[in-house]
């Protein structure tokens, strides 16, 4: 997804729009305003403004549709698909709320270790698999210890949303935004562990301490509720274990694709979707060739489908600004305002992150900030010099999703089970905690990127 | 044939304001699953069952979309399912009632109550236009009807 200001990518602009005065960069930046009003406004869902939006740079003319398909990532697909695949055809094993159980066994169901045992657990699954994910299956457990223990609900939800999106910024595979930026730069999977999992390790000890300070500590359970978690029988949660033997070896397949992969020139969508067909075709053996189709349904009906299509919608849109040259301008001003001073650049790139991931979506912000940044090497001395850049966004716009319940999409998933579950958690309630935390994880970050980065 | 050719006409029903503990006795009293909650007017409000209170004294996490699908793992606590009965005994039965189910009309055709009655699998209220209780639709009822109209 990269193309220069005035490269050969752009369609002929319609003519009743060129007779009328109008510029390409003036289109694409007004349809890119629109999309993303849309977006954020929440009126019109966030898939259908993005494709309407990509629509419109094809339709006006702005890109060409073989200009638009040279924009979407599909590297970023590949990867986002094939581990939601692996994740959907695993979870059928009960393997992640087996951890759950054994994790709060292993704590003897004390509250005050339990509230950080099981934000390790969403922390640790977060960074291997995605965070919707993990907190769709680690939740329904949580609610049941909580309801079991008669503890209340709400400090292990919150931690739990922290940790699910510290443990996704530890990554490349953690988080969309990782996904995103590893993909466009080329950073291997091993980069991004040296330099983003060690400041998220210490977000995620010091955000654990603060919740211990203000709810650990003071939580207590009768020693029957805790004798009856005790005695809960958690290898029956394993529902198939040649399935849970298949899964981990994908699993571990993968993460081994990941870190290694990327010497030999491998890609880690190409990793992914292998290491999803092959889950596929170990889980199909020994099944006719009806079961085996079934099976395979079942696995895609996982994949959710309106994420990539946002991703594809979003790719085209960026790529109509960029190919005009939107964002090569931006660049260009945000150098000037730091004065090509890199270490404030990166302090613009995390802080501006953060608080608009806490306010929108963290995905269009990051798709927009890569092809920005990338505009800046040039004058920043070179892609090299981008690198700390990278990790700056990486951890803003990570870590910024924990300033709000609409900061990402595993908030969402955990409110929408408390709500369900008798439990809301209000809009504001949650924010008046979380902004000031989700602040004091980005000073941390901040003070991390300027001893180490710069 | 129409929904209100077929429905009961003699239903039994609760009271808004009664509570769930008196209500879950009715159930049981009568021998049904479940019965139409009315106002004093008469109006149709909801629907008290079995089926929402098993879901209530559940764990919240296994009675929800999305919630556990198995509580084979859990250690014997009849007690706590009890307890969480107890707790819910006192409420008003309006608190607990179903408000999902479709409402037939009387002039809906008998297709149209035999499938939605089947895809919610519960007995249907038949309501008037002014929302007043006028019957209930069963899909055993209806099937008795169909079996009555086999032709040898």
């Amino acid at each position: 997804m990269s193309a220069g200001a005035g490269e050969a990518v752009t369609g002929q602009m319609v003519p009743w729009l060129a007779q009328a005065g109008a510029t390409p960069l003036g289109v694409s930046t007004a349809i890119l305003v629109i999309t993303y009003a849309f977006i954020v406004s929440e009126r019109v869902n966030r898939v259908v403004a993005a494709l309407l939006g990509a629509g419109l740079m094809v339709g006006l003319g702005i890109l060409n549709q073989d200009a638009a398909i040279r924009g979407v990532d599909f590297n970023t697909l590949a990867l986002l698909t094939g581990m939601m695949i692996i994740v959907g055809v695993a979870k059928n094993s009960g393997m992640f709320e087996y951890v759950a159980i054994k994790a709060a066994q292993a704590v003897k169901a004390d509250p005050r270790r339990l509230l950080a045992a099981l934000a390790l657990v969403t922390a640790v699954l977060s960074a291997m698999l995605d965070n919707v994910t993990t907190v769709m299956l680690v939740i329904p457990v949580t609610l049941l210890l909580a309801e079991r223990l008669k503890l209340p609900l709400y400090p292990f939800l919150f931690s739990q949303i922290f940790a699910s999106n510290i443990g996704g910024a530890a990554t490349l595979i953690g988080d969309p935004p990782n996904i995103m930026i590893g993909s466009a730069t080329g950073l291997p999977f091993m980069a991004f562990i040296e330099n983003v999992a060690l400041p998220s390790f210490i977000c995620f000890f010091v955000t654990t301490v603060i919740f211990d300070l203000m709810w650990g500590r003071r939580m207590t359970a009768a020693e029957e509720d805790r004798k009856n978690v005790m005695n809960f029988r958690a290898r029956e949660m394993i529902k198939d274990v040649p399935l849970l033997r298949k899964s981990l070896f994908c699993i571990f397949l993968a993460l081994a694709g990941f870190t290694a992969g990327h010497s030999h020139g491998y890609e880690p969508g190409s990793v992914a979707l292998f290491c999803a067909a092959l889950l596929l075709l170990l889980d199909g053996l020994g099944h006719n060739a009806e079961e085996q189709g079934e099976r395979v349904h079942k696995a895609f009906g996982t994949v959710e489908w309106n994420t990539i299509f946002f991703f594809i919608g979003l790719f085209i849109v960026v790529y109509g600004v960029e190919s005009t040259g939107l964002l090569e301008l931006f660049a260009h001003r945000l150098v000037e305002l730091t004065k090509g001073n890199i270490l404030a650049t990166g302090m613009v790139v995390i802080w501006s992150s953060a608080i608009l991931s806490a306010i929108v979506d963290n995905i269009p912000f990051v798709a927009t900030m890569i092809p920005t940044i990338k505009a800046m090497g040039p004058t920043l001395g070179g892609d090299a010099a981008l690198e700390p850049l990278w990790w700056c966004l990486s951890l803003g716009a990570c870590l910024g999703g924990n300033g709000s319940l609409v900061g990402a999409s595993a908030n969402l998933i955990v409110a929408g089970f408390a709500e369900r579950s008798g439990n809301r958690i209000s809009f504001m309630r949650f924010m008046k905690l979380a902004f000031p935390l989700m602040l004091v994880t980005i000073v941390i970050s901040s003070a991390y990127a300027w001893l180490f980065y710069f | 044939m129409t929904c209100g050719n077929m429905m009961i006409t003699e239903v039994y029903t609760v009271p808004a304001g009664m509570t769930v503990r008196a209500a879950l006795k009715e159930l049981q009293r009568r021998h049904v699953r479940s019965m139409p909650v009315i106002d004093g007017e008469g109006e149709y409000l909801g629907m008290f069952r079995f089926r929402e209170m098993v879901r209530r004294v559940l764990p919240s996490s296994a009675g929800i979309p999305g919630g556990l699908q198995s509580l084979s793992f859990m250690a014997d606590d009849v007690q706590a399912l009890a307890d969480k009965l107890g707790a819910l005994e006192k409420h008003a039965v309006e608190e607990v009632m179903c408000t999902t189910l479709p409402a037939l009309s009387p002039g809906s055709p008998f297709e149209e109550g035999f499938l939605q009655s089947y895809l919610h699998d519960s007995p249907l209220p038949v309501v008037g236009a002014d929302g007043k209780l006028l019957g209930i639709f069963s899909k055993q009822r209806a099937m008795m009807e169909l079996i009555k109209r086999i032709k040898e």
